[in-house]
């Protein structure tokens, strides 16, 4: 495999492109034009990952491509589009337009695509490196604001924490297998007998890496940082950071903890530590959400619970649990990220930077239509059939289950309903509320044709995935 | 031609669904749609013979097929135990259109989600495939949320919106978490929902005897919320009475059935309380104690109701408890008295909430005190309204007494004490109702209410209350008269998979008696 072959490259040579275009672009052309290239770029890029390409290994086995890395690409790339357009529509209208976020989710992407396809722990670190960077910047884009900024420093220090964790750990797994590629680590356990499995310094190791990756991931205990940083960055970083972030961590735990994988093993010796922490961060997300008043905020407690879910599905060990963990997702991503273009879209209308409760409140008797795809979407995330959120936790439910985790499951399934209050609770400000002010003064909440368009395609892939599962049961395989 | 009756049932609302959210007018097609169900539905039962024999060829397809979770099929049948119901929801259906309006710019959602709602009840009961049924009844919850929160009466209908959907989300849930511990039984390759499947796998392969029974616990907790077994009843009065009168009728006769009628499937065919090890000690006693509280308990909660709409949910909560006994009593006959009551009961119920609503412009939520003597206005309903009562507390000749009778002799050999108590109840409920109709239709005659309800004096009833209460008073009289026309089908679907279940249990034990079940072997093979 040739380096032209890797999609991160061009990406990562279209941001500086961009980077460049960006600067000689006179300021006064706003964002439009900047982003608008962007845009029509990311979308190629993103049917790109369709079309037939190499799979397999590459540069001495520290980047593989297949289909599972591509199905993570897609969702991240996707989540890049939607930031990308909100971003533009986020500061079309102002006077001094924010235009780095254009070329910064370039790098991004080619972040979270690596973070998929490393097969080599510094890969897999500085992979994760130019992601988190990335989003220091544009989590704290709207720098007039005290609250963006407070969010940004609070992911760049626990960001910092979490890279000292990761670093530190591989640090360790290097020590004492002597390895630093993944295919190299898991032979040097299997030709160890169960030595290193019984050696403290790895096992240290491989739990500070886990620990790393569940910054990202936002599972408990390192999950504080999300609710605060979701509400504080810009809508489109927000999306951007709960749906493509979120998959890119779990591609790399996918990618450690799935079968082959070189901390497959954790799955069958702590299992049951796993199954733990994705139950407490399941009742956390839950518990947390309810006193939630803020929108962004609560999809932050929110992503904590379904973080939680997609561990708990992987905790089954196996093919069939990754099935489950994938098919998770896909669902929540682009439920989420159905959400998050809608709660973007009126928050840019009314003018209202922070979203909550009783801004959304009666949008339904606005538009009709918006409080539908405000509701369809919040009940795919609740799990309520027959929106594809059901079979997702139906599946991740019955993989903890076969793995023996019944108890865990349970405990998941009042997690569940718990949540269940507050995506209700949506709900219930939507339709039965009246008409909350920032509607009032003739403000059109009616969306822009390109938008309407992408938020169709979720809402139908959202309801097709829920009526026919069975054809996104093998997502993986329409990767070629 | 079975086929296509049974697709009408289930499509014409699908397709009065889509036309209005076309744009086509909301209430005439809802009426067509509901219409057109009601009279392939009562096609289908002639033609099935009262669903005693099923479907011919009965299409059905893989819904999901994933080694983890087993095979999900997507089809519909119908048998003796699923026909009545289906009956009853097509029925139910269309008199609530008939009893419903809304104002204009709203129209069309609502009717919208109302025939979402009955929609699902439909098909949930004719699905062959447990997880299918589960699903199909989830897809009346938003509905049904949306529906009370925003059509129905009340300052609190919100709130009471958010506590009847969470606890029907919460007992969904641990139901589902029942029915995955039951497919996990099943060694991989032969897993499936699919009902004769399970059926003949968890007897045959995976032996009753390796049936936790805590698997039938959760299942009975977890479906008992869905229709307010004790303690788990505190959403459906409230509910009831903030919710719009087509909404009432439709979840408090058809849909509530729902969690008794997968029980009943499930105790019935898949995992019978007298094989299961430990079940007759441990939680048995416990679920009558519940049942018998729904009905003493609730009964006399119903008693105490100031409120017509809240008695009347609390009477419907109490029935429930009769049901639960006839599960439990585990008798072919009890079972197939649960299918008639059931059938009765909801549509007693329905016409009771849907007549209830005539009267809300005397009182708007329906205080008993401020009914007094009310009635007498509105002549029409009189009989109905008296009709519906009676049927309701059993009277002969009226659907319901058919399956109460039977019933209670059913179930008095095995459960003496409950049954019993239910004896009781019926006293109750009879009390509980003859004062309610006394109160509102006999007493002050009009003359000390007069001066309150200038406004709302006699009105002739519109064209659509006069035939939706002609159609519910002759099904209540009809299969009062003729109840063998349900019951027989009933009763030979019940005595049938008991006769399979005996031999398939019977094969079983056999197996184990040769060294160690098949399925064990599979089990104990796969594990290792």
């Amino acid at each position: 495999m040739n380096w032209w072959n890797v999609q991160e490259f061009w990406w990562l040579v279209i941001g500086s492109f961009i980077l460049l275009l960006d600067v000689f672009l006179s300021e006064k052309k706003g964002i439009i034009p900047l982003g608008m290239i962007s845009l029509g770029l990311m979308i190629a890029a993103l049917v790109g990952l369709f079309l037939p390409g190499y799979q397999g290994l590459a540069f001495e086995g520290s980047y593989e491509s297949n289909q599972i890395t591509l199905f993570f690409k897609a969702i991240c790339v996707a989540a890049g589009i939607a930031s990308t357009w909100m971003a533009i529509r986020e500061n079309a209208s102002k006077s001094d337009p924010v235009r780095e976020s254009v070329s910064l989710s370039w790098f991004v992407i080619a972040g979270m695509g690596l973070m998929a396809s490393a097969r080599d722990f510094l890969l897999l670190f500085v992979a994760i490196e130019l992601v988190t960077i990335s989003f220091y910047v544009l989590v704290s884009l709207r720098r007039k604001e005290a609250i963006s900024l407070e969010a940004g420093l609070k992911y760049l220090i626990t960001g910092g924490l979490s890279t000292a964790f990761l670093v530190f750990g591989i640090a360790l797994i290097y020590g004492s297998s002597g390895h630093l590629l993944y295919a190299d680590v898991v032979s040097s356990i299997a030709h160890s007998g169960k030595k290193l499995l019984e050696n403290p310094v790895f096992i240290s190791g491989t739990f500070m890496v886990l620990a790393g990756i569940s910054f990202k991931a936002s599972l408990i205990p390192f999950h504080w940082w999300a609710p605060d940083v979701y509400q504080g960055a810009p809508h489109s970083a927000t999306a951007f950071l709960s749906v493509g972030s979120k998959t890119a961590g779990f591609a790399a735990l996918v990618m450690l903890l799935g079968p082959g994988g070189p901390l497959s093993f954790m799955t069958v010796s702590f299992g049951t530590f796993l199954s733990w922490i994705a139950v407490s961060s399941i009742l956390f997300g839950s518990l947390g959400g309810l006193a939630q008043r803020d929108l962004s905020r609560l999809i932050g407690y929110s992503g904590v619970a379904n973080a939680g879910f997609i561990l708990l599905a992987l905790c089954g060990g196996g093919e069939d649990a990754l099935n489950a963990a994938l098919f998770y997702i896909f669902v929540y991503g682009i439920s989420l990220l159905l959400l998050m273009l809608l709660i973007g879209h009126l928050s840019v209308q009314t003018g209202k930077i922070q979203f909550g409760f009783s801004e959304i409140a009666g949008l339904a008797n606005v538009n009709p239509t918006l409080g539908w795809v405000c509701a369809l979407s919040v009940a795919s995330l609740a799990g309520i059939p027959p929106m594809a959120g059901f079979w997702a936790k139906w599946f991740a439910l019955s993989s903890a289950w076969a793995a023996g985790y019944q108890l865990q499951t349970v405990i998941a399934v009042i997690g569940a309903v718990i949540s269940v209050v507050y995506y209700l609770g949506i709900v219930r400000n939507v339709f039965f509320e009246a008409a909350s002010d920032v509607f009032s003064g003739g403000v059109r909440v009616g969306m822009p044709l390109g938008y309407r368009f992408c938020v169709s395609l979720l809402l139908a892939l959202t309801l097709v995935a829920g009526f026919t599962p069975n054809l996104f049961v093998k997502l993986t395989t329409v990767f070629q | 031609m079975d086929q296509f009756i049974l697709w009408t049932v289930l499509g014409a609302p699908l397709l009065g669904v889509f036309l209005i959210l076309l744009g086509a007018p909301a209430r005439l097609l809802a009426l067509l749609a509901t219409g057109s169900a009601l009279l392939a539905g009562l096609a289908l039962f002639v033609v099935t013979s009262g669903g005693s024999r099923g479907i011919v060829d009965a299409w059905k397809t893989t819904w999901v097929q994933m080694p983890l979770v087993g095979r999900v099929d997507f089809g519909f049948d119908v048998d003796g135990v699923s026909m009545p119901l289906v009956l009853l929801s097509v029925l139910v259906a269309f008199v609530a259109v008939l009893f419903t309006r809304c104002e204009k710019p709203r129209e069309a959602e609502f009717f919208v989600l109302l025939l979402l709602t009955s929609l699902g009840a439909t098909a949930a009961f004719a699905s062959v495939d447990v997880i299918s049924m589960f699903v199909f009844h989830e897809v009346a919850l938003i509905p049904t949320f949306i529906l009370i929160g925003r059509y129905g009466h009340g300052f609190s209908r919100a709130s009471v919106a958010l506590r009847m959907t969470v606890y029907l989300v919460l007992g969904s849930l641990i139901g589902l978490v029942g029915l995955i511990g039951l497919l996990q039984l099943m060694p991989p390759d032969v897993r499936t929902s699919n009902f004769s499947a399970l059926q003949e796998y968890i007897q045959a392969d995976v032996g009753l005897q390796n049936v936790p029974f805590w698997i039938f616990s959760t299942l009975f907790l977890g479906f008992g919320v869905l229709f307010g077994l004790f303690p788990f009843y505190s959403w459906a009065p409230n509910g009831y009475a903030s919710a719009p009168a087509g909404v009432a009728m439709i979840h408090a006769g058809v849909l509530k059935n729902f969690g008794v009628f997968i029980l009943l499937k499930l105790i019935g065919g898949v995992i019978p309380l007298a094989y299961l090890e430990g079940v007759q000690e441990t939680i048995l006693p416990l679920l009558s104690v519940l049942a018998g509280c729904n009905i003493l308990i609730l009964g006399l909660a119903a008693l105490r109701q100031e409120r017509l709409d809240l008695m009347l949910g609390y009477l419907s909560l109490m029935h429930m408890g009769y049901l639960v006994l006839g599960i439990l009593a585990d008798t072919g006959t009890s079972q197939t008295a649960v299918v008639m009551l059931m059938f009765g009961h909801g549509l007693a119920t329905a016409a009771l909430f849907g007549y209830a609503d005539r009267l809300r412009k005397f009182s708007a939520n329906l205080r008993l005190d401020e009914l007094e003597g009310t009635g007498v206005k509105e002549h029409s309903l009189i009989f109905v309204f008296g009709l519906a009562l009676m049927a309701s507390l059993g009277l002969p000749g009226l659907a319901p007494f058919a399956g109460e009778i039977s019933l209670l002799m059913g179930s008095f050999a095995k459960m003496p004490i409950l049954t019993a108590v239910a004896v009781v109840g019926i006293l109750i409920s009879a009390i509980v109702l003859l004062r309610a109709f006394r109160k509102i239709f006999q007493l002050g005659g009009g003359l000390v209410r007069s001066e309150l309800s200038v406004s709302a004096t006699y009105s002739q009833p519109e064209i659509g209350f006069r035939l939706g209460s002609l159609i519910l008073s002759a099904a209540l009289v009809l299969w009062g008269i003729l109840p063998n026309t349900l019951l027989k089908p009933a009763s030979e679907t019940v005595e049938n998979q008991i006769r399979v279940l005996n031999a398939g249990v019977g094969r079983n034990l056999d197996l184990a008696k040769q060294g160690g079940s098949l399925a064990k072997a599979l089990v104990e093979d796969k594990s290792k």
